[in-house]
């Protein structure tokens, strides 16, 4: 069972629950998945003890944040965000969508929860993205919620045998007016 | 029920090692038949593999950048029939070995080759390694035959470099080189239907006054 309602989309079908540990295993499933890590540009096997660790290392910090979002209470995906900067009111925010549920509107509603939390919640005044080149279904996602591609960083990562660009996004607290989807 | 696939073959793919996979590289670890290829020449208790485990397999620091897998046939989803690893990669040589030991019940000339080319197109295409490196008993004619299948070259021998079973034996070296991994006809660099380089107006390098540059050309 994942974890308890965090926040909800007014309709109530999306949720953001805290990422805990019975949540290991569904991560594991999805993130290993060659088609999910390629984007991800995760490139090592991440075990079930290893995605527990991990967890416990880096994503309990008090610099991160991190949300499985649900439909209503099954996991479809994972939202987080890190580097949380309070002086200068910065994050830097990711999230994917298990394949099995994409084309469902998961990761802009999903991803969205979490926005209006960084902005109402945290108080921040901007968020970062970054999205590799051959990625298109999130930079649609990002551009959706009203991110603006600010930059690229030209042959940035390595991607089965050859170079790809990565994209940046940004997102000011004053152009975001929620997202209605 | 062996992890998730990370790395999906033509007859087998690379799984996730679970801490249920341990029986099984213990079982093979200690096999009087196949314990020869790598390991030493010494019982691996449960205390070893465990620390293997915590060491190798389950660790998190990305700066060893070895990997350890279960090797499932695709016929065959549940059955775990082997291990297969990456290990001891330099940098910044760019290089790393790999040996996949299969269990005598599940040995199949496919699965270990299969293995062996999963194993090198992961180093090379997603490591970026220039180098895989392999190593084999002068006297293991599969797995010798594995590695040449995929293209691996014979490079030096070590003489008389182990003791198995009562005798000296020699060891054999064999590379493969990512300019012939990529050089082999079906050897895609890149992600399928997707060619790297987006476009000059997607990275908005483009001059709004050339107009030589439209959205989508590549």
């Amino acid at each position: 069972m994942p974890g308890p309602v965090f926040r909800a989309t007014d309709d109530r079908t999306v949720t953001l629950r805290p990422r805990q540990a019975e949540d290991h295993e569904f991560v594991r499933d999805v993130t290993n998945r060659p088609d999910v890590r390629r984007l991800l540009r995760s490139v090592s096997p991440k075990n079930q003890q290893a995605v527990a660790d991990g967890y416990e290392e880096h994503a309990e910090g008090d610099d991160g944040v991190n949300f499985c979002i649900c439909a209503p209470e099954d996991p479809v995906g994972h939202v987080g965000m890190w580097r949380i900067d309070h002086v200068n009111a910065t994050a830097w925010l990711g999230a994917w969508i298990d394949p099995d549920h994409h084309g469902e509107g998961y990761a802009p509603r999903g991803t969205a929860l979490a926005v209006d939390y960084a902005f109402e919640e945290l108080d921040l005044h901007r968020l970062n993205t970054a999205v590799f080149e051959p990625n298109r279904p999130s930079q649609r996602v990002m551009e959706k919620l009203g991110f603006t591609r600010e930059g690229v960083q030209r042959e940035a990562m390595f991607i089965e045998g050859d170079w790809y660009d990565t994209f940046q996004y940004g997102l000011l607290r004053r152009e975001w007016d929620g997202y209605d989807g | 029920m062996p992890g998730p696939v990370f790395r999906r073959g033509e007859r087998v793919a690379l799984h996730t090692l679970e801490r249920e996979d341990l029986d099984l590289v213990a079982r093979l670890r200690n096999d009087p038949e196949l314990r020869w290829g790598l390991c030493p020449a010494t019982p691996e208790s449960d205390v070893t593999i465990e620390r293997w485990f915590e060491d190798r397999v389950a660790e998190t620091d990305a700066s060893d950048e070895g990997a350890q897998f279960v090797v499932v046939p695709r016929g065959d989803p549940d059955v775990a029939a082997g291990y297969a690893s990456l290990f001891d990669v330099q940098r910044p040589a760019g290089h790393g070995e790999i040996a996949v030991t299969i269990a005598p019940e599940h040995q199949d000339h496919g699965h270990v080759t299969d293995a062996v080319r999963e194993l090198v197109a992961y180093g090379i295409e997603e490591l970026r390694l220039n180098k895989i490196r392999g190593r084999a008993l002068a006297t293991d004619g599969r797995w010798r035959a594995a590695l040449e299948d995929v293209g691996f070259r014979l490079g030096e021998t070590r003489r008389e470099a182990r003791r198995v079973d009562g005798e000296h034996v020699d060891v054999v070296s064999y590379s493969l080189l990512a300019d012939d991994w990529f050089d082999r006809e079906d050897t895609v660099r890149g992600l399928p239907g997707r060619p790297p380089g987006a476009t000059a107006a997607e990275r908005g390098l483009d001059d709004p006054d050339s107009g030589a540059v439209d959205g989508g050309e590549r």
